[in-house]
């Protein structure tokens, strides 16, 4: 077993193969098999004396053997592949022995993707060095294409030291490859030497070699339009369409004369949105944001175009060029855009990776436009109007003819790659305007992403604290002085109905007071009402009042706080979202010291705007009675003969004596409606009389104890209490609404809304407190009413 | 008769120190083997009688001179050939206290360090020859081979 150098003298020849590449001279093979290494030696002497003599040695003769030896060698790894090209990845197989011989392959060279599309193997072309091509095409059948390659390579006898040359050759035939792949071609062979005279044959070991390409990905056209909603009735809707090539190959133009565009280039069409079948008016030229020489486009320009016409286009549609001098009103009537990019490179791939189709963070063009609103029923849906920039197209194929069936096209639903030919059924779906992606069936290239817009409505609804779409019938008749029901209750009519300074004393000689004198320093009855945004954008709402009957001297300011706290003149709501509410405070001051009528409605009526449609308004009315929640007064007038002492009980009442109370009430503001509040956040806290909210549930209560809730300037007790505690309910009261149902409580204790006894008070056994429930009888509007009842004192 | 005494009579004279001159008298003896190491790194010396040569191939050629005489050899010089198809191997050579000399022409030329000129776009340069290019080798100088002693002189070469 000799591991003498051999493999290095292989290794040096090889080198030397390597450094002269294919056209140097054939490189210094090693001693020929079969060659006679003949040896002898001889010497020479003398006897010193003149004598010369020489001897020579026996005789050596070596017969150089054959060795095969070769080698393989990529030179071309590391090949750069473009989109649509045939590589050849070149081989160099080295005889590097000591003999001609011939090369045979082990297996057909297959080009093999390690990722991404199959390749397509052409063949191989076989050259020896200093000798002609030998082409093999491939069949596709392995056994086949090997048979005829080893058939050829037995035709080709290599000196020592001479090459041969493999091109194996294959292409990316209609597809390219989605992002950066490697394909990875490798070539085995032999090399057998035939034996002679004194050395026999010899069949080298198997050698190979592997080589790998990068497939360049294509184009990578996308498109993406962007919607800039407007925020009011009045602006436009603003449309962005942003063109960029993601890919490694500049996009190449296409010739565009078959619709009807000049010349040639990529395009982008886009068709103007329509709504109700008419495109949207433009309220602002389309125009190119300057984006393509900021991405290094030199000497790239892109014009724009529109049309009337429609869709498909042929070489007879006629576009017109958007230019500096073109007006507004020129557009009218376009039903489609085209933006075309000429120049050199025209679209050269650029910017930030593909992150998906209808996605261009970094355009290369982007192209804008305003459209007016749509207008018309339906036209605030959402929805309404969409977009979509249809279509890219450029080419980089090499059989590119110009029809758009064969063209690149951006992007496709995947987002993969988009050299897709599009189908005629899904060009006419985009050009339509129909198709976008994610839509069900598109499954090819050219759908950009789909906006959809709609016409800004407002709308609001204004009513009260947490019942903004509240519905009423209240008004006012400013002429006549008077409320009146409107007859069909609507949400311009709700109300809040307050009843204020409560607890007015009772006048024995005239009844009730007509009037309630405000303190010196009144304070501010606060109203929360909240408004709801029933339009379809976010938005602001303007407050306004408007003073209704008799409110001279009064003043409103509004806060965003039930303490009124930095409570302002004028207001407006924080932004509201779609759907959203926002409560705001409406804080009213009475004059100071000013007569207020018992009964009578003070009030205003609130106005909430919107600021993005000003035709969106809704009202609702902060009504204030005083005397009382919902008008509410008792009065209480002594009589009969008093059992002690001798004053009639009319000047004072003394035990024996009998108070009868007329209690006078009145729903002055339940129109016909629902979810109006009524009552108002101070109806909880009347003192011993404590009226409920509510329309239905009703409720009088009456317990006949000293309350919380007197008058806090007169210090007047509307109560039983006043005179005794030891006074008693001696017979059901009288209810002139016939609405009540009485509840009696017979031991001084606490009549609440649930508690009390059916069985009427008699004089042997008085009640100490009522309740009187309506239940589901509705306290009849703008009706006053009376409840009589009479307690004597024990 | 006549012819065997005759015979006779030459064996005689050849045999007969008295009647042949004295003089020195050398056989020259040359041998080959391939050295190389085994797979297990130990030295492999095979005989070059015995396998057929292939490139990159190791050779050691040995000459024995043998001094068989009555007297001494004097200026004793032995040439060893490198033949064509190998290569010397610079530094193999033994020294045996002679001095060694190197032919690039087939040993009508000799010297201890042979130089070559070569064109340089400077003009002609001369720069010691690669060993590579040696034809032949020779030792000289040493003493006289003294009689029944033996000489021994070793080179390789590679095959190329």
């Amino acid at each position: 077993m000799r591991t003498v150098s051999a493999i290095a003298l292989a290794a040096a020849i090889v080198a030397t193969a390597l450094a002269f590449g294919r056209n140097a001279a054939p490189a210094d093979a090693g001693t020929p098999a079969g060659t006679n290494l003949s040896n002898a030696a001889n010497a020479t002497y003398s006897d010193g004396s003149g004598g010369n003599f020489t001897v020579n040695s026996n005789t050596i003769t070596i017969v150089v053997q054959n060795v095969a030896i070769e080698s393989i060698t990529n030179v071309t790894t590391g090949q750069s592949i473009a989109p649509y090209q045939t590589a050849i990845d070149r081989f160099l197989l080295t005889n590097a022995g000591n003999n001609a011989g011939k090369f045979q392959l082990t297996a057909v060279p297959l080009p093999t993707a390690q990722t991404g599309i199959a390749t397509v193997p052409v063949g191989v072309v076989l050259t020896p060095q200093g000798g002609a091509a030998t082409t093999i095409a491939y069949t596709g059948n392995a056994s086949t294409d090997l048979a005829a390659i080893n058939t050829a390579l037995n035709g080709m006898s290599i000196p020592a030291g001479n090459t041969l040359a493999a091109d194996v050759k294959y292409g990316t035939g209609n597809f390219v490859a989605q992002a950066t792949q490697i394909d990875q071609t490798t070539v085995g062979a032999t090399l057998t030497y035939a034996g002679g005279s004194g050395y026999t044959a010899q069949t080298s070991a198997v050698s190979s070699s592997a080589q790998s390409d990068t497939l360049q990905p294509d184009a990578v056209l996308d498109v993406e339009m962007r919607q800039n909603s407007p925020s009011t009735a009045t602006t436009p809707i603003d449309y962005d369409i942003l063109i960029s090539n993601h890919g490694a190959y500049a996009t190449q133009p296409v010739a565009l004369t078959s619709i009807g565009l000049p010349g040639s280039g990529v395009v982008m069409i886009n068709r103007i949105p329509t709504f109700n079948g008419n495109p949207l008016a433009f309220a602002d030229k389309p125009s190119v944001d300057v984006i393509i020489p900021a991405n290094g486009y030199a000497g790239t320009s892109i014009t724009l175009y529109y049309t009337t016409a429609s869709a498909p286009f042929t070489s007879a549609t006629t576009w017109s060029v958007i230019g500096a001098g073109t007006t507004v009103a020129q557009l009218a009537f376009t039903t489609y855009l085209a933006a075309v990019v000429t120049g050199p490179n025209s679209f050269a791939g650029k910017g930030a990776s593909f992150s998906g189709p209808g996605n261009v963070p970094v355009a290369a063009v982007d192209v804008g436009y305003a459209l007016a609103q749509p207008t018309g029923p339906g036209s605030s849906a959402p929805g309404a109007v969409k977009n979509m920039a249809n279509l890219i197209v450029g080419s980089n194929a090499t059989d590119a003819n110009g029809t758009l069936a064969s063209l690149l096209v951006g992007p496709n639903s995947t987002g993969s790659y988009d050299n897709s030919a599009v189908s005629a059924a899904n060009l006419v779906g985009m050009i339509a305007n129909t198709l976008a992606l994610g839509d069900a069936g598109v499954s090819g290239s050219g759908y950009s992403n789909r906006v959809a817009g709609n016409a800004v409505t407002g709308s609001v609804n204004l009513g009260p604290v947490g019942l903004p779409s509240a519905t009423g019938a209240f008004n006012y008749a400013t002429g006549a002085a008077a409320f009146y029901d409107t007859g069909a209750a609507d949400n311009n009519h709700d109300y809040t109905a307050i009843g204020v300074y409560p607890g007015l004393a009772p006048n024995a000689s005239t009844g009730p007071p007509a009037f309630y004198t405000t303190p010196a320093a009144p304070a501010a009855i606060v109203f929360p009402n909240t408004v709801l945004n029933n339009g379809n954008v976010s938005d602001t709402f303007v407050i306004s009042a408007t003073a209704i009957a008799s409110t001279t001297g009064w003043t409103v300011v509004y806060a965003n706080n039930a303490s009124c706290t930095g409570a302002t003149a004028t207001y407006s709501t924080p932004a509201v979202a779609v759907s959203g509410t926002a409560t705001f405070y409406a804080c009213y001051t009475p004059p100071a010291s000013s007569p207020l009528a018992i009964f009578l409605p003070y009030g205003f009526q609130l106005t909430a705007t919107s600021v993005s449609d000003q035709s969106a308004a809704n009202s609702t009315f902060n009504l204030l009675s005083p005397g009382g929640a919902v008008g509410f007064f008792k009065d209480g007038v002594t009589s009969g003969t008093p059992t002690q002492g001798n004053q009639p009980c009319a000047t004072v009442p003394a035990p024996g004596c009998t108070i009868t109370y007329t209690l006078t009430y009145m729903n002055g503001n339940p129109r016909s409606g629902a979810n109006n509040l009524f009552g108002g956040p101070t109806i909880a806290t009347t003192g011993g009389t404590l009226v409920s909210a509510g329309i239905s549930g009703f409720q009088i209560i009456d317990d006949g104890v000293n309350g919380a809730n007197q008058n806090a300037a007169t210090n007047l007790k509307n109560n039983w209490g006043n005179l005794t505690l030891t006074s008693g309910l001696t017979a059901a009261p009288v209810d002139a609404s016939s609405n009540c149902t009485f509840r009696y409580v017979y031991d001084g204790s606490a009549v609440t809304s649930s508690n009390g006894s059916l069985t009427a008070p008699t004089p042997s056994t008085p009640a100490t407190g009522f309740r009187c429930s309506y239940g589901s009888n509705v306290l009849v509007a703008d009706l006053l009413q009376t409840l009589i009842f009479s307690v004597t004192i024990k | 008769m006549k012819p065997i005494a005759l015979g006779f009579a030459l064996v005689v004279l050849a045999l007969s120190p008295a009647l042949v001159c004295a003089k020195p008298v050398v056989a020259l003896t040359l041998s080959g083997s391939y050295v190389g190491k085994n797979d297990d790194g130990t030295p492999r010396i095979v005989p070059v009688e015995r396998e057929r040569a292939r490139p990159g191939d190791r050779i050691r050629w040995e000459i024995d001179a043998k001094s068989t005489g009555d007297q001494p050899a004097r200026g004793f010089a032995a040439v060893g050939r490198i033949p064509a198809g190998t290569v010397f191997v610079a530094g193999s050579q033994s020294a045996s206290g002679a001095h060694v000399e190197y032919s690039l022409d087939a040993a009508r030329t000799w010297s201890a360090s042979p130089t070559v000129t070569v064109q340089t776009p400077a003009g002609p340069v001369i720069r010691k020859a690669d060993p590579a290019l040696y034809t032949a080798i020779r030792w000289t100088g040493g003493p006289p081979l003294a009689p029944g002693s033996v000489s021994h002189y070793t080179y390789e070469v590679t095959v190329r």
